[in-house]
C-alpha cells in the first residue's frame, strides 16, 4: 500500500475537483436564475414567521443555545452535587477540598511516573 | 494512481456520476418505502411508479431563484457544502467498490476526518444566515454531534481494530472491508461486532437526521432549522449532501460489517453484485423503517439515549476489541 500522506493528497485532490465542479455549477445556476426571476428586498429579509426582524436582531445569546442543552441534561447531577457539597457547614467544605486535593495528588503522581 | 485515473474515478465511477445515480434510486426507494409504511402513496406521478420524482425535484431547485438573506454569506455556504460533498465522494473512493481505491495503512484516520465534514458543513450553513430558527437548529446539531459522532466513529473503529489484529488489515478502511466479514464466524469477535453494528446503525440514523433524531430541522418547531433561509441551488446542494450521506453511510456499513460482494467472489460477478445491492437495501430499509415508525425525540432525550446507551455500547465494543486484539 502507498504511504498515508499520498492517500491524504489523493483525497484532497478529489475534494478540490468536486469543489471546482460544483462552484462552476453554482455560478451557472445563479446566471440562469437571474434572467428568470426578479429580485426584491422583501425576499432578502430574514424569515421569522411574518414578524418584522432585522438581521442584527436575529442573534440568540450563547447561554440559550450551545450550553442550554447540556445544562438541562446534567441538571439532576448539578442539583445532587449542590445539595451534597454546598451544605453551609465548614467541615463539609474542608472534607470535599481534602478529597479534591487527594485526587489531584494521585493524578500528579501518575502523570509524573 | 495517476491524476487522470483519480479524476476519472472522482467524476465517473464510483464518484460523482455513480453517486448521483445511487442517490436518485435510493431517495426514490426510501421515500416510496416510508410512504407505504405510513399508508401513503409516495412519489407516483413523475415517471413509472414516480421513479423520476427525485430528478424532477433537483431540476426544479436548479432553476429556482437563489435568494440570499441580508447579512448572510452565500458564497461561503456554497463552498462549504461543495467541500462536504467532495469529502463524501472521496470516502466512496476508499471503499472496495472503487477499481483503484484510495488506501494506505492507518487511513481510517482519513476516513474519520472525511466522515465529520458533512456534519460540520450542515451545522455551519445554519450559522452563516441571520435567522433565529437557523441558529437554534445549528445549536441542536452541534449538541447532538458531540453524542452521535463519537458513537459512530467508535462503532466503525471496532471492525477495523479486529480485522487489523486478526487478518493484518493495517488499520486501512479498504483492507478492513475486505476482511471484517470473517469476524462474524469467530466466537471471540462476534459480540463486539454485533454491539458495534447496532450502535453504528443508531448513530447513522442520527447522522442522517432521520426520525426520531430529526431534531435540528424539526419543521413543526423551528421551520427547517439550519436550512430555513436556503433556496434554489444551495438548497439542492444541502439535499444532495444529505442524500449522498445516506448512500455512503449505508454503503460503509454494508461493506465494513457484511463485506458486500467480497464473501461471494467465488460466484459470478453479477450475482455478487445483486447480493451487495440486497445487503445495501436491507441497511437502507432498516433506516427507513425506524424513520417511518417513530416520532421525534426532544434534544435532551436523544442525548440521554446516546450518552447512556449507544455510546457505552460502542465504547464497550471498542474496548473489548482492543483487549481481544492484545490477547490474540
Amino acid at each position: 500500500m502507498v504511504p498515508l500522506l499520498v492517500s491524504v493528497l489523493e483525497a484532497a485532490f478529489v475534494m478540490a475537483l468536486i469543489l471546482a465542479i460544483l462552484l462552476v455549477a453554482y455560478g451557472l445556476a445563479i446566471r440562469t436564475t437571474r434572467t428568470l426571476t426578479r429580485g426584491s428586498e422583501e425576499k432578502r429579509r430574514p424569515f421569522a414567521c411574518g414578524e418584522a426582524l432585522r438581521p442584527t436582531e436575529t442573534g440568540l445569546p450563547d447561554a440559550s443555545m450551545y450550553w442550554a442543552v447540556w445544562r438541562k441534561l446534567f441538571r439532576s447531577f448539578y442539583n445532587t452535587i449542590r445539595d451534597k457539597v454546598h451544605t453551609g457547614i465548614l467541615s463539609d467544605w474542608l472534607f470535599w477540598m481534602f478529597i479534591f486535593l487527594v485526587i489531584l495528588a494521585i493524578v500528579f503522581v501518575v502523570v509524573m511516573a | 494512481m495517476s491524476l487522470p485515473e483519480l479524476a476519472f474515478q472522482a467524476i465517473i465511477y464510483p464518484g460523482a456520476l455513480f453517486l448521483s445515480i445511487a442517490v436518485w434510486l435510493t431517495q426514490w426507494y426510501y421515500r416510496k418505502v416510508c410512504a407505504r409504511m405510513q399508508n401513503r402513496m409516495g412519489p407516483s406521478y413523475t415517471g413509472p411508479f414516480g421513479i423520476l420524482q427525485p430528478i424532477a425535484d433537483y431540476v426544479k431547485l436548479f432553476f429556482k431563484e437563489d435568494v440570499s438573506t441580508e447579512g448572510s454569506s452565500p458564497r461561503l455556504s456554497a463552498a462549504l457544502l461543495s467541500v462536504a460533498i467532495g469529502s463524501v465522494v472521496a470516502l466512496t473512493l476508499m471503499l472496495p467498490i472503487a477499481p483503484r481505491p484510495i488506501a494506505a495503512e492507518y487511513d481510517i484516520m482519513l476516513a474519520m476526518y472525511l466522515l465529520v465534514w458533512p456534519t460540520i458543513a450542515l451545522a455551519l450553513v445554519g450559522v452563516l444566515t441571520p435567522n433565529p430558527f437557523s441558529a437554534i437548529g445549528s445549536s441542536r446539531l452541534f449538541s447532538m454531534t458531540l453524542a452521535y459522532e463519537i458513537a459512530f466513529v467508535a462503532s466503525i473503529l471496532t471492525p477495523v481494530v479486529l480485522s487489523s489484529a486478526f487478518y493484518g488489515a493495517g488499520y486501512s478502511l479498504y483492507r478492513s472491508c475486505l476482511e471484517a466479514w470473517r469476524l462474524w464466524s469467530d466466537p471471540r469477535t462476534f459480540v463486539p461486532m454485533a454491539l458495534s453494528l447496532i450502535s453504528a446503525l443508531l448513530a447513522l440514523q442520527c447522522k442522517l437526521l432521520a426520525k426520531p433524531f430529526d431534531i435540528p430541522e424539526a419543521e413543526t418547531e423551528i421551520v427547517a432549522g439550519p436550512f430555513t433561509e436556503y433556496s434554489g441551488f444551495k438548497l439542492a446542494l444541502i439535499l444532495a449532501l444529505h442524500d449522498a450521506e445516506v448512500v455512503v453511510g449505508s454503503l460503509l456499513i454494508t461493506m465494513l460489517f457484511f463485506g458486500g460482494f467480497v464473501p461471494f467472489t467465488w460466484l459470478s460477478w453479477y450475482i455478487a453484485l445483486i447480493i451487495t445491492a440486497i445487503e445495501y437495501l436491507i441497511v437502507v430499509t432498516v433506516v427507513t423503517w425506524i424513520r417511518a415508525i417513530t416520532g421525534r425525540f426532544r434534544v435532551d432525550q436523544a442525548l440521554v439515549l446516546f450518552w447512556k446507551y449507544v455510546l457505552p455500547m460502542a465504547a464497550i465494543a471498542l474496548i473489548a476489541s482492543v483487549v481481544i486484539s492484545w490477547i490474540a
